[in-house]
């Protein structure tokens, strides 16, 4: 990458972060972003049409997204700001949040209406903390959310130059490092498969390819993982009949290995997913798999 | 909402909208009402979020055809019942009238009640469109989905069709079965043609609707023909605009100058371009600006050029913006320009031919104007007035040209751009008149024009002006198609020029010598430089005889000095100079000459035949002159004046001839004319000349003739004027018709029969040349190449040609191939 590139990059970075310029927010359980109608207009038909519309939307300058996953809209929040999501950072951070997720998935949206505090630290702009974090910046523990935002602050405004290279160095050797973590972490698949869900849904063509690869890249590490039929149920239920972006990555993963539908927890997703079993029942008969 | 999962892992529960049917009567109902808000501008109240994604589930659910129908249902029963209404009760009666009969309402309330309609359908369309894609970025899911699966048009597109369906081609009342389409034309239709009229018009308005019909399509084809502006405004616009200017045409021709029709005829292209920019489309450009080009130029550029205040009348009035008006009118509709050219070339070839008659005119009319040549004083006879009157009309017609084609490069770069197209038309047009059978002395007279400027012209001029003349004359020479005989007119001034030293400048001289040897090429100055290298010989010669004279011993006080030019005979017309007996060389009669100058020619015969043996000299006295020392004795003058007088006579050879008799005769001795023609052998024209000369001629009479009159007769007798009283030291006494001039009939008849001959040569060596080397050719190829040679020197006539191709064949250069299916010739080794 060049420096422009990681100029820009960082950039992006610093304004999700600290969400300056911030002129649209978006809600979604307890959560709000603090984003930039430019950047999401751009590469969302969805967002484009709600910024663009004489609708509440356009006015209040709030979107409430409430009604979708909430872990999604993170990673997707995430990607326009770093065009990546569920990498090394944002990994640690999702794992305690999914957990919480998971508890009472519901909680959130009860909760919507009261005021998030702890996110109302995110804009905040301190300049000693800056400096403490600039000063802790090569740390190798893996901070927190709000400070990570504090880490990417300073790492754009103030330390313009060799921070950057920093940074850089460690993208890299995220992506090296990527898949122990994976293994380490455990797998991804249903988040991929609900990223593509509101790329697709969201008219956000970038998401949708780069969830459709990750869905695919994890697909084989992880058969064994109970998150398996999880996911093929979430990618069948979510996307329309004709898409076959996960479809068929899903099928293939079943044809090349049959042993799969042996398992009782993928046989009980096969029979819970009508889309799944009719294509899994061509492909066993030897017919193309969509007529 | 959560069907039986009764799975042991713990998992977070579904979403109730992935796994449930989608209940579509309800959603749709909400939906449905968020459209009505939406078209009712109440959007701000409702969530873009919750209206997409219902739209979003019904599509995931499979049933995005049925939302599809629902929405169109919508729009269509939307416009039909609110829009429509709206829409008809702007039409005011005089609004249909309008259509019908322009005449029923005055424009200005015709155009109050169209504006206002143009306003109501602007702000309806407007709307739509507003609307409708607010209504499409609700459903833009189902537009990517499902219409692009099942290639429906997208439910933006599909609701503008409707918009054309539901409201363009809606009727404008139940009773009256014109479209609102239709209506709409004629509307802005009838605002342009007041706006042509003078009135101003809201163009920002007109150019919204007309967006519209640019937007819209006549049928499902969306390609750029297929737009309703295209196939329903813009063929309206175009035949109504036709016919507006097929009329305008015929009154503006009718009523006005034709100047001001051209400058009417540019402003209604400009404003029709300036229409196609604010108020319609650019597309429309091209195509509205053949229908004016059509009409006000093409169809009428030959009327308007030939107008009484046409062409004709701009030429002749200096009128040259509006002759570039016309240019510019022409070139926009014909690349040739083929009107203007024409009228262009007519004029030229008229003026031109004015021209020539005025010169024909001048050079036959009566001596009339004695006042007109200075130097003759009117005291030359009649005949002599007669030729400087004709020389007069010749140097006029020169200048006439030159001052025509002054005219016209004036015209060609002021008011045609410097046409290259228009320069050629104008030289046809010049050499057409320049070498018009019914003026043949053209040649002649542009020979007479440098003759005048290198005798007298130039005199005083900077270098640049001489330049400028000698290039005048060029250029007039570059319109000369007879070459050959422009060549012996030149030479024939010349050659008098050189041998009377008359020339102001030699320089100048042999520069219009390089000029011409640019512009005609090398052989066509072969001859005239010949001649000026016979004059620098002869001067050496001279220089040479003089010397070899003083070493001949004892100088002798009686010595007369020679000059002498010596001429190449074949160089030379000397039969131009020779006066009409002098036509054959063997005729030329033998002068006597008094016995010193005999002495005299003997002795540089002599020495010539030294330096170049076997050359033979002969004398041309007439073409001579000489200085003769003259003592007046003491005799009562007319003042009372009493004493001897010296004089500086030069006179022509012949005249010391016939002087020197009169040295040798007493004081009250006179000699007859007969008498000394037989003792001199003067021929008897030229002696006459030279006899009025030295006894008629007031200033000059050093003879005195007995009986004293003009004409000189055989029986005249003369004696010398003992009393004769000069102003002058030196005299020099004219002869009579010495200077170059105008030829008569019989002098041009005789000039081109020689010219006539001496083409019958060049014809027969160019027919031989080419024969020689192409062997066989057929008759055609055989005159195109001879006169494609030729064309440099002179055009040929066929006939003469054909003539010498006979002559040549009876001479046996050629002969016919028999049995060949077209005229052949071979040649002949």
């Amino acid at each position: 990458m060049d420096s422009p590139m990681i100029e820009l990059k960082s950039a992006l970075a610093s304004l999700f972060e600290c969400g300056q310029y911030s002129d649209l927010t978006i809600v979604c359980g307890g959560k709000r972003y603090p984003v930039h109608r430019v950047l999401l207009a751009t590469r969302s038909t969805f967002f484009e049409g709600a910024c663009r519309n004489g609708f509440k939307e356009a006015e209040t300058g709030v979107v409430d997204l409430s009604e979708d996953d909430a872990e999604a809209v993170e990673h997707m929040v995430h990607y326009f700001y770093h065009l990546d999501y569920l990498n090394k950072k944002s990994l640690s951070r999702r794992s305690s949040q999914r957990s919480n997720r998971s508890v009472s998935p519901r909680s959130s949206r009860f909760s919507r209406r009261s005021p998030p505090k702890k996110l109302n630290l995110a804009p905040v702009e301190d300049p000693l903390l800056a400096l403490v974090a600039a000063a802790n910046n090569s740390m190798p523990l893996t901070p927190p959310a709000d400070e990570a935002a504090f880490q990417s602050l300073d790492a754009s405004t103030k330390m313009p130059d060799t921070p950057m290279a920093d940074q850089i160095e460690d993208d890299d050797l995220e992506i090296v490092q990527s898949e122990e973590e994976l293994d380490v972490e455990g797998p991804h698949l249903v988040a991929h498969a609900k990223v593509y869900a509101i790329a697709e849904k969201y008219g956000i063509a970038g998401l949708k390819a780069l969830a459709r690869k990750k869905f695919a890249d994890e697909i084989d590490l992880h058969l064994s993982s109970v998150e398996f039929p999880e996911a093929c149920q979430e990618a069948y239920e979510t996307t329309f009949h004709t898409d076959r972006g996960l479809r068929d990555v899903i099928i293939q993963t079943f044809r090349a290995n049959p042993s799969l539908s042996l398992r009782p927890d993928v046989e009980m997703a096969v029979r819970e997913t009508p889309g799944l079993a009719f294509e899994l029942f061509r492909v066993a008969s030897g017919l193309p798999v969509s007529s | 909402m959560i069907a039986g999962r009764g799975r042991p892992r713990i998992r977070p529960p579904r979403r109730g909208l992935h796994g449930d049917e989608v209940d579509f009567d309800k959603t749709w109902a909400i939906i449905e009402a968020a459209f009505r808000e939406i078209h009712t501008q109440n959007a701000s109240k409702l969530s873009y979020e919750e209206l997409y994604r219902h739209a979003y589930r019904i599509v995931l659910k499979k049933k995005g055809e049925k939302l599809y129908n629902k929405v169109h249902e919508f729009e269509r029963n939307w416009l039909s019942s609110e829009v429509r209404d709206t829409i008809q009760h702007l039409i005011s009666p005089n609004l249909v009238a309008n259509a019908q009969s322009v005449s029923a309402t005055t424009p200005n309330e015709r155009r109050v009640a169209g504006e206002r309609f143009l306003k109501g359908l602007r702000k309806a369309w407007g709307d739509h469109q507003v609307c409708t894609s607010m209504l499409a970025d609700v459903l833009m899911y189902m537009d990517r989905v499902y219409c692009a699966d099942h290639r429906r048009p997208s439910i933006f597109n599909a609701a503008m069709v409707l918009f054309r369906d539901q409201i363009l081609n809606s009727t404008t009342s139940e009773t009256d079965a014109r479209t609102l389409l239709s209506l709409l034309n004629n509307i802005i239709l009838d605002q342009i043609q007041m706006e042509r009229d003078g009135d101003v018009i809201d163009k920002q308005l007109i150019k919204s609707c007309v967006w519209m019909l640019e937007a819209l399509h006549e049928d499902e084809v969306e390609s750029e023909e297929q737009r309703l502006y295209n196939t329903s405004f813009e063929k309206e616009y175009l035949h109504t605009s036709r016919a507006f200017y097929r009329g305008e045409s015929e009154l503006l021709l009718r009523d006005s100058h034709a100047g001001a029709y051209c400058k009417h005829a540019r402003q209604r292209i400009y404003e029709e371009d300036e229409r196609c920019k604010q108020t319609l489309l650019e597309s429309t450009g091209p195509k509205i600006q053949k229908v004016v080009e059509d009409e006000l130029i093409k169809n009428r550029i030959h009327e308007l050029v030939e107008m009484e205040s046409g062409v004709r009348f701009m030429i002749d009035n200096h009128r040259l913006e509006e002759l570039h008006l016309v240019y510019d009118l022409n070139r926009r509709v014909d690349d040739r320009k083929t009107e203007t050219t024409r009228a262009i070339q007519l004029r030229v070839v008229d003026m031109g031919s004015d021209i020539n008659k005025d010169a024909i005119a001048a050079s036959q009319a009566p001596a009339v104007a004695p006042a007109a040549d200075p130097a003759d004083k009117g005291k030359g006879v009649a005949q002599d007035k007669n030729l400087n009157q004709q020389t007069l009309a010749a140097i006029k017609w020169v200048e006439d040209v030159l001052a025509l084609k002054d005219r016209f490069d004036k015209i060609w770069r002021e008011s045609f751009e410097s046409d290259p197209l228009l320069q050629q038309a104008q030289t046809r047009s010049f050499t057409e008149f320049i070498n018009s059978p019914s003026f043949p002395r053209s040649s002649e007279y542009i020979s007479l024009f440098i003759d005048e400027n290198m005798k007298k012209g130039i005199k005083g001029k900077t270098e640049s002006e001489i330049d400028a003349v000698l290039e005048k004359a060029i250029i007039l020479l570059r319109y000369v198609q007879d070459k050959d005989l422009f060549e012996r007119y030149y030479k024939k001034h010349l050659c008098r020029r050189l041998l009377m030293n008359k020339s102001i400048s030699n320089e100048v001289e042999k520069q219009m010598i390089s000029k011409m040897k640019i512009e005609l090429g090398n052989n066509f100055t072969l001859k005239l430089e010949a001649m000026f290298k016979d004059m620098t010989i002869s001067e050496e010669l001279t220089a040479g005889f003089k010397r070899h004279v003083e070493g001949l011993g004892e100088r002798d006080p009686k010595r007369i000095d020679l000059s002498i030019n010596v001429l190449t005979s074949m160089t030379w017309p000397l039969e131009t100079m020779g006066g009409a007996a002098a036509d054959e060389e063997d005729q030329r009669p033998r002068c006597n000459y008094p016995p010193v100058v005999d002495k005299l020619k003997r002795g540089f015969e002599k020495f010539y035949s030294e330096k170049h043996s076997g050359r033979q000299l002969t004398w041309l006295a007439n073409m001579g002159s000489a200085d003769i020392k003259a003592v007046f004795p003491k005799v009562v003058q007319k003042d009372g004046s009493f004493k001897e007088r010296r004089h500086d006579l030069n006179v022509s050879t012949y005249g010391m001839v016939i002087l020197l008799l009169f040295n040798e005769l007493g004081a009250d001795q006179h000699m007859t004319f007969e008498e000394i023609q037989a003792q001199t052998n003067i021929p008897s024209i030229d002696l006459i000349r030279n006899l009025q000369s030295l006894a008629v001629a007031p200033k000059t009479r050093i003879l005195i003739k007995e009986p004293m009159s003009k004409d000189v007769k055989p029986t005249d007798r003369f004696s010398f004027n003992e009393g004769f009283n000069g102003k002058f030291v030196k005299i020099k006494v004219g002869v009579v018709s010495g200077g170059n001039k105008v030829e008569s009939d019989r002098e041009r008849r005789e000039t081109e029969k020689k010219n006539d001959d001496s083409r019958q040569f060049c014809i027969e060596a160019a027919v031989v040349r080419i024969m020689k080397q192409r062997k066989e050719l057929s008759h055609q190829q055989l005159m195109s190449e001879t006169l494609s040679q030729l064309v440099g020197q002179f055009k040929p006539e066929v006939n003469m040609v054909k003539k010498r191709i006979e002559s040549l064949i009876e001479r046996e250069y050629l002969e016919r191939i028999d049995n060949a299916t077209t005229d052949m010739y071979r040649y002949l080794a």
